[in-house]
């Protein structure tokens, strides 16, 4: 199990400090935001390797920093020495009996205890110094030149690594392709052989060899019989044709799984992905480590993404640790939105304190869309579609622009309760308004219902009503603010219509009729101030 | 069990068997480590331990290996931050003057480790680190025991009290009177414990962290080569008399004296190993297959022959004591031979060993 990951001077992480849940983390962010890379991290570190090849032979300019490079690259401009960028991995594990020899110190630079773990380290091979300082003085020079790096993959202990230690159990599973033409890529050749145990290796890996052997005793010999009738070679020597023995032709490389007796390559792509993350959390017992999906909603039908999400959530356990990527609100919203962890700028945040109350009411409510209320900077809650048209019509009014240009998101309520809003937006940690119907409650009840959203409402968190006098709901409220004549001219309504009725029974067609007119309109109270609290900059 | 064991063990008491004995008898899931200075003895340790296969898991490492591997590579972050380890340096040279907190007192220009700080350097990590590398070596290993305990010095010492302080049960094995190998000759810690000396370090925490106990019966050496060796120590070192249990009996046991040129008839004869101080000295006979005294340490041989320093002569001539390194280098000399030691000595003195010539069918009293 994974309990910390430190990452410094890799790709978009300058300096990362993620401590993931002990069971699940469902990572979240925006394109471009570093959930891949911190996978791609987390699997550097504890199996050496990217893409299924060997960290040394990936290594790439564009894995530095940009921004530690650009700040080499500006003093450089100023005349100081380019100093070589480092790499530096730390991933910190749970401490069991089985990786007690990979104990040291849990930080390279700072370490506060000790704990197993494995770090990966790049940095300038101090042979190729001054041939890095030569190379980084032309000030044409803007990309790192990595062969005068090494990646050197070591545990907490100290002692070198050169293949993932059996004790280390991770398998990544990129739920998006099969990378390799043979249709079954590293990854899953790997949890293939992680399903048998030492003994089972062994026997099959024997009786492929006996097979291959079988094959030239007795299909090859005939062939080759005849070819030694043929010329002699100039040295005399003979030619005959025999299986190949390398490790390239092992057992592994030459099995495929088959889902219901297809070829896994042509399985369907939602076949594939759900076979790969069974698979990677089934294996036997003692393998106790982490299982990293990527984007399980990619290839797969609503309905097989539950069924999916069903089997993530039982396989999952105390000794198997998960990390999902995702870009769907209703992943995150059925796996537990107490086990978000958003990526950003770099940083990844977690939201503790989620009551189970919360999360059980987001898990009966998986169309909700959490993930865009978490991405948002801002957030504004009103009643329905109609609120929603108005609104942005009068904020668009008012400062010349959509809300959405200010980072302004604006949500329906669509069943959801203020109360679970205001929670999810304390726990996210976001501005926010709640533009409320009265509903024709009196005083008392309204700040009644204020009061009992105690600490859930506070200077940056407001819920506004509209103002009794002014009638029920945002149409009366309307009305009351604005010239009459012109209303009903804009609306295409007589003088004889009632204006509030005919609004209040054809809201959505009012409101887009509004949001089309060239006409101004004044907005309600609640309304002005609701987007004054919602675009202040504070 | 709780507490540190020191096993001062005489020559030939099966010092290296016990371990590996206690290895065999250990729980099949236990983890043993094996620490030993000389790569000699280690080779022979792994050699042993592999014939005997035990069920535990047991590491045989040298005393610089254990302190880089379980103290300095996994705690050096504590001490100097982003430091790497390219490699070690040794033999390395003393840091006279250069500041204990400089970290070029431990490493070269290229990040080489230097030998000679290896252990001062150790006990810093273990400080900065809040002692957590002993708790380390409690999470991997279930019994730590190191072999010829008595080489060690300077800031070794200091690294056997951490360990003392340890959950880990830890048995030391050595004999002081064979401290002839010093492990960090320029170290000034705890000089006054050089060599034999570490026997007083030893007594000051025996009762404390620490319970000695001794080990006098020796397999090896015949009784007479056993009083012999017992007579080179004064009583006021308090080593209990060694009891001899090696009743082999052959036609030339014990203690002999010969004269020069009576050298190559006695090789011939009997075939000793031939001891000598160093390679400076014995020249006469350089045809002889020579060790020195402290080469042959872990040795066991059927017959030694001896070629004495001026100090030994007057010690065998007129019973004038050896200084203690002296003394340690002697005792481990007579103390290979299981059945009989020969000194070349022509002029006996007041000597009252029997002279051997190849006339002898059997040893007979010296002429005097």
């Amino acid at each position: 199990m994974i309990k910390r990951v430190r990452i410094r001077g890799y790709r978009k992480f300058h300096d990362l400090d993620f401590r993931p849940h002990p069971t699940f983390n469902v990572l979240v962010g925006n394109n471009q935001s570093g959930k891949s890379t911190l996978l791609e991290a987390v699997g550097l570190a504890i199996t050496g390797r990217v893409n299924g090849r060997p960290a040394s032979e990936e290594l790439n300019p564009h894995w530095f920093n940009q921004n530690l490079i650009a700040t080499a690259i500006a003093g450089r401009s100023r005349g100081e020495p380019v100093r070589a960028p480092e790499i530096l991995i730390e991933v910190t594990l749970d401490n069991d009996s089985d990786l007690a020899p990979f104990i040291g110190a849990d930080d390279l630079y700072a370490p506060t205890s000790h704990a197993p773990g494995v770090r990966m380290r790049v940095h300038l091979n101090e042979e190729y110094r001054s041939e890095f300082e030569t190379y980084m003085a032309d000030p044409a020079a803007r990309l790192i030149p990595t062969d005068y790096f090494v990646a050197d993959w070591r545990t907490f202990q100290g002692g070198q690594l050169t293949q993932r230690p059996r004790a280390l159990n991770l398998a990544v599973i990129d739920a998006r392709t099969v990378r390799s033409s043979a249709g079954v890529d590293y990854h899953l050749r790997q949890l293939i052989g992680e399903h048998l145990t030492n003994g089972e290796q062994v026997a099959v890996s024997a009786a492929f060899r006996r097979v291959k052997e079988n094959m030239g005793a007795e299909h090859l010999f005939a062939l080759n019989t005849r070819l030694a009738d043929g010329d002699e070679l100039l040295d005399g020597g003979r030619v005959s044709l025999a299986m190949d023995q390398s490790s390239r032709t092992s057992w592994e490389n030459n099995v495929i799984p088959h889902v219901d007796a297809i070829p896994f390559a042509l399985a369907g792509q939602g076949q594939q992905a759900v076979t790969k993350i069974v698979l990677a959390m089934r294996r036997h017992a003692e393998a106790a480590g982490a299982v990293m999906v990527e984007e399980p909603e990619n290839h797969l039908s609503h309905s097989n993404l539950n069924v999916l999400l069903d089997r993530i959530n039982t396989l999952s356990s105390d000794d198997q640790q998960v990390f999902v990527t995702t870009h769907s609100s209703f992943v995150l919203n059925r796996l537990g939105v107490d086990r978000l962890r958003l990526v950003s700028d770099g940083a990844v945040e977690a939201f503790t304190d989620m009551t189970e109350d919360t999360v059980n009411y987001f898990r009966k409510l998986p169309g909700f869309d959490t993930l865009r209320l978490v991405l948002a900077e801002r957030l504004v809650l009103v009643e329905g579609p109609s609120d929603e048209l108005l609104f942005e019509r009068f904020y668009s009014d008012r400062y010349g622009h959509r809300p959405i240009d200010d980072g302004v998101d604006v949500f329906s309520m669509r069943g959801l309760s203020q109360r679970r809003f205001l929670e999810l937006a304390k726990l996210a940690r976001k501005r926010c308004v709640i533009i409320s119907d009265n509903d024709g409650r009196t005083q008392a009840e309204l700040d009644e219902t204020r009061k009992d959203l105690g600490d859930l409402l506070n200077a940056d968190r407001k819920l506004l009503f509209g103002a009794r006098e002014h009638g029920r709901t945002l149409e009366p409220q309307v009305v009351r603010v604005n010239d009459d004549g012109a209303l009903r001219s804009l609306l295409g309504r007589t003088s004889r219509a009632d204006l509030e009725t005919w609004m209040g029974n054809n809201k959505t067609e009012a409101a887009i009729k509004i949001v089309d007119s060239p006409t101004v309109l004044t907005a309600p109270s609640y309304f002005i101030e609701a987007m004054e609290h919602i675009h202040a900059r504070v | 069990m709780r507490g540190s064991e020191l096993v001062l063990a005489v020559a030939g008491s099966r010092k290296t068997q016990s371990i590996i004995d206690e290895c065999v008898t250990a729980a099949a899931r236990n983890r043993i480590l094996v620490v030993t200075y000389t790569t000699v003895n280690q080779a022979e340790l792994r050699r042993r331990l592999a014939e005997a296969k035990p069920a535990a898991e047991v590491d045989v490492v040298g005393w610089f290996t254990f302190l880089i591997d379980n103290i300095i590579r996994p705690y050096l972050p504590f001490t100097y931050p982003g430091q790497a380890i390219a490699g070690f340096d040794y033999p390395s040279e003393y840091q006279q003057g250069v500041p204990v907190q400089a970290r070029h007192r431990y490493f070269t220009r290229t990040g080489l480790l230097r030998g000679t700080h290896v252990a001062h350097l150790a006990t810093r990590i273990v400080s900065d680190a809040g002692d957590l590398p002993l708790r380390r070596l409690e999470a991997v290993y279930d019994h730590i025991y190191i072999d010829e305990v008595q080489d060690l010095s300077g800031y070794d010492l200091e690294v056997l009290l951490l360990l003392m302080g340890s959950s880990v049960p830890l048995t030391m094995v050595g004999d002081v009177r064979q401290a002839v190998v010093p492990t960090s000759p320029r170290e000034r810690k705890h000089h006054k414990f050089k060599n034999m000396q570490i026997m007083k370090w030893f007594r000051q925490h025996h009762g404390k962290s620490l319970t000695i106990t001794y080990r006098s019966e020796t397999w090896r050496c015949r009784p007479e080569i056993v009083s012999f060796a017992d007579d080179l120590f004064a009583e006021a070192w308090g080593f209990p008399p060694t009891v001899s249990r090696n009743e082999r009996r052959t036609d030339h046991d014990g203690i002999f004296l010969i004269r020069a040129e009576h050298v190559d008839a006695y090789v011939e004869q009997f075939a000793p190993q031939p001891l000598r101080w160093s390679a400076g000295t014995a020249k006469t006979h350089g045809h002889l297959r020579f060790m020195n005294f402290g080469e042959a340490k872990g040795l066991t041989r059927e017959r030694v022959l001896i070629f004495p320093t001026e100090k030994m002569k007057a010690l065998l001539q007129h019973g004038t004591p050896l200084e203690e390194l002296a003394a340690a280098k002697l005792y481990v000399g007579v103390t290979r031979a299981e059945q009989s030691v020969a000194f070349v000595l022509d002029k006996p003195g007041l000597s009252a060993h029997p002279y051997w010539s190849p006339s002898d069918a059997a040893p007979i009293a010296a002429d005097r």
